[in-house]
């Protein structure tokens, strides 16, 4: 089931929120509590109850593991023994994810390494498990560090199969979320959060069904139909995937978060405005935090962070970033969307102590188009479509330009760089102008517009902001017969 | 305001400007879902919209509605739109016609009419290459295709809220503004009674009065084109199905290959021989198609796909020997088991020909 879908906005969510509420009021906590455990199942069986089975699966081993590293550490076990049963859990829940996620990609490649023949195992790639894997591990490290956080059965399963983030993050910490789950506000009906999760869940369904999708339009088309890309055509392409992904992802995160709000759960933030970013350093403080954070608290601080000497640090970064890429998916592509990271992280640490000061403007500008071209690794389904796009980006397909612009003088200058006058948009879908260039409409918005957290906060009962959540909610049901499924449902 | 007014406003907002949007978008309705569907029992013709409607829909509505109504029907794609089923004088006929239609598609139809007790006597079905070629799940998504609910299509809910529950599109605004001023009435997407559509016959004034072709097509190159696979399977399985349907239920079942212009099918010519071969070792089937002098005359099209009335009555006066039609002698062939080798080597012959003066091969 789709956040943006009419069966999810129309008749899962209004019910499990009234029946919360009620079975709050009239029986118990408890019951409450597993009422919200069985739908958020119920929400994840609705794809399939084979993913919810893996999830059970998961939830359960995860359980029984976490629970035994705390009694060790309750008892004051040897250390040793404790240490083995926290690599066991770590292990198994690499072996877990691995199994379902890479086993395929490393079968390929021993395949074509050894020219072996071994057959490839039919299996979906269950839903969410990327993330709730991660969840899992750091409540077991938090155990193993701080040894405490020993949850009831049912509080860990709500909490890790919790539905607004089960399938797509943000990846919420238990210790951020099973306390307020615990609490006697949780269970009261409070309108004021609910108010404020419509608020953002509208402005999440606008992003995602009447930006992203559109921007879907030129950039499946670009990526995955056309044989070859012009310049024009490759950085429009090339931006709109920048813009999709995006609006796309923090538009499920906003949904995420709103609807979890609706249940008094406040989630961490996932985006801070990161097409603001500068420099990478900055882009990685504001995209995707709750990924960041964890790799920075459970990997790169763990692998000794930058306190080992610059050769280490490097080693570091580029391993956090490695991880990264491959975290998003099994291909070599992302492994080399992550690898360009983390160069260029290394690149930037180095470049800093220069002490250059570029310009904000220009900094800006450096960035943004790094980021969408990068992110042409991190789309492109083979690295042929890669390459297609990203030699159209560079022009070596040439540069083409409207008939209409041979009049202009600074374009007929243009001629001895070899841009031609011809047709410029063979390659894009054939749909009107301002869809092909809204990747460049939406610059100013992400700029000069506030953030769904900063509006949130600021967030006020008036007329005003009726207004806009009512637009916003009926532009984005009005616009559900389109749904497209969230680009980050594939990691 | 507090948040329980807010939270009041906001939903009703909401409610409101979903509900104008869908009263927008049932009053233009622009495919002529509203009218097959969802308007009880308001006659449904005459039927006239600006820019064509779902015929998947509408046709099919339009017989259940009244199963004993017909009991003989013409299938294909638009091309056979022309064809003026009141001409043929065995059986009552419909002109089941739509937009790229499949034979998977006239397969789900006509298991639904006799479902729901249509009596057949006739199926005549039009074949042409894009059958073999093109996927039916294409049509799930598109407005002008998506079937009818007791046709494999989405259910009446799921139609109301695809066709209704979208933001309103400004083609469409634009073409019921059309039909509020009856602008362009010659341009309109008109069928008569028996699913014959009349849009073209402004065409044909054109055509008759300049006496010049309405339309310039040349073949570049020779690049023979191969079918998709896995649809031409799933065409021949439905084309079987039928063939069966019909011994049980004892309908007589005519194919027959659609006069395309000739030039159009050049690349297609060897893809279609093999359908052709394949299609002959099931059934009989007239051939239209190929050098031929009716498909080799620009003045029988409206552009490079759909042929004209005239030819319409050409096809049905070789096929039910009815009409006024005059039928050149090479117009049509009954191909069968026996003759399909010789056919072919035939049409095979005219095709190197052609190449061969046209300096393609």
């Amino acid at each position: 089931m789709l956040f943006n879908s009419y069966v999810f906005i129309l008749i899962f969510l209004p019910i499990v929120l009234a029946g919360y509420f009620l079975i709050h009021q009239y029986a118990s906590a408890r019951w409450a509590h597993r009422f919200l455990l069985i739908a958020s199942l119920g929400f994840m069986s609705f794809w399939n109850v084979y993913f919810a089975a893996v999830l059970l699966g998961s939830v359960m081993f995860n359980y029984v593991f976490g629970s035994a590293l705390a009694s060790f550490s309750a008892d004051g076990k040897s250390e040793s023994r404790r240490k083995g049963l926290f690599g066991a859990a770590i292990a198994a829940n690499i072996v877990y994810l691995g199994f379902f996620k890479y086993y395929n990609f490393f079968l390929d490649n021993i395949n074509s390494l050894f020219s072996t023949h071994i057959g490839a195992l039919h299996i979906m790639l269950p839903l969410g498990i990327s993330f709730y894997t991660f969840m899992q591990m750091i409540w077991l490290t938090d155990i193993y560090r701080h040894g405490k956080y020993r949850y009831g059965f049912f509080q860990y399963c709500l909490y890790v199969t919790f539905f607004p983030y089960v399938v797509s993050g943000p990846i919420a910490y238990h210790s951020e979320v099973i306390p307020q789950i615990s609490s006697e506000a949780a269970g009261r009906f409070n309108i004021d959060n609910v108010c404020r999760g419509l608020f953002l869940f509208s402005i999440g369904l606008f992003k995602k069904t009447a930006i992203a999708d559109t921007l879907a339009m030129v950039v499946n088309y670009g990526y995955d139909m056309s044989s070859t890309l012009t310049f024009t055509e490759a950085w429009l392409t090339s931006m709109s995937f920048g813009m999709q992904i995006y609006f796309d992802f923090s538009g499920y995160t906003d949904m995420a978060i709103g609807v979890a709000l609706m249940f008094n759960i406040r989630l961490p933030i996932n985006f801070d405005s990161p097409l603001k970013a500068v420099n990478i350093m900055d882009f990685w403080a504001r995209w995707h935090l709750t990924l960041t954070r964890f790799l920075r608290d459970y990997l790169y601080i763990p692998l000794g962070g930058s306190h080992k000497g610059a050769i280490r640090t490097n080693v570091n970064i580029m391993l956090t970033f490695l991880i990264c890429g491959f975290w998003h998916g099994a291909s070599w592509l992302f492994l080399f969307w992550g690898f360009i990271h983390g160069a260029v992280s290394i690149f930037y640490r180095y470049w800093r102590r220069l002490g250059i000061r570029m310009p904000k403007p220009l900094a800006w500008f450096l960035f943004f188009n790094f980021f969408h071209i990068s992110a042409i690794f991190f789309r492109a389904q083979t690295w042929e479509d890669a390459m297609k796009v990203f030699k159209g980006v560079l022009g070596m397909n040439g540069i083409y330009v409207s008939e209409k612009l041979a009049g202009n003088p600074f374009f007929q200058k243009l001629t001895v760089f070899g841009v031609r006058f011809g047709e410029w948009r063979e390659n894009l879908p054939p749909v009107d102008a301002h869809i092909l260039f809204l990747c460049v409409a939406l610059i100013p918005v992400i700029l000069l517009t506030k953030n769904s957290n900063e509006m949130e906060q600021k967030f006020s009962p008036s007329w005003k902001t009726a207004l806009a959540t009512g637009f916003m909610m009926a532009v984005g049901l009005l616009l559900l017969n389109q749904a497209s499924t969230f680009l980050y449902f594939n990691f | 305001m507090n948040y329980r007014k807010w939270l009041i406003i906001t939903l009703t907002l909401v409610g409101l400007l979903c509900f104008a949007v869908v009263g927008i978008n049932l009053h233009i309705d622009h495919y002529a879902v509203r009218l097959a569907l969802f308007s009880g029992d308001k006659p449904l013709y005459p039927a006239s919209y600006p820019d064509g409607m779902n015929q998947h829909l509408f046709n099919t509505e339009y017989v259940l509605r009244d199963p004993g109504q017909f009991d003989s029907f013409f299938f294909g794609t638009s091309r056979i739109w022309v064809m003026d089923v009141a001409k043929i004088p065995q059986g009552r006929f419909y002109n089941m016609s739509y937009s790229e239609g499949l034979p998977v598609q006239h397969l789900a139809i006509v298991k639904a009419f006799l479902k729901r007790g249509v009596k057949i006597k006739n199926i005549v079905v039009g074949l042409d290459g894009f059958c073999f070629d093109k996927p039916p799940a294409d049509h799930e998504t598109q407005l002008m295709r998506i079937m009818h609910p007791d046709a494999g299509g989405p259910s009446r809910l799921k139609i109301f809220g695809i066709y209704f529950f979208r933001k309103p599109d400004l083609v469409e605004l634009k073409g019921w503004r059309e039909r509020k001023r009856n602008l362009k009435p010659e341009r309109r997407f008109t069928m008569d009674r028996q699913g014959l559509v009349l849009r073209w016959r402004h065409l044909d004034r054109f055509i008759e009065e300049t006496g010049k072709p309405y339309f310039d097509y040349k073949v570049e190159k020779y690049e023979p084109q191969t079918y998709k696979q896995n649809i031409t399977e799933l065409s021949f399985a439905a084309i079987q199905e039928l063939i069966d349907l019909s011994r049980k239920h004892h309908f007589r079942l005519i194919f027959y290959i659609s006069p395309s212009y000739y030039l159009i099918d050049v690349n297609e010519s060897e893809a279609l021989f093999k359908i052709k071969k394949r299609l002959a070792q099931l059934t009989d089937f007239y051939d239209f198609s190929g050098m031929n002098s009716v498909t080799t005359d620009p003045m029988n099209y409206y552009e490079e796909v759909h042929f004209r009335y005239r030819v319409a009555d050409m096809v049905i006066k070789r096929i039910f020997g009815a009409g006024t039609a005059d039928v050149p002698d090479d117009f049509g062939v009954l191909v069968t088991k026996e003759t399909i080798d010789q056919h072919l080597a035939e049409q095979q012959q005219d095709l190197d020909r052609y190449l061969r003066d046209a300096h393609l091969k």
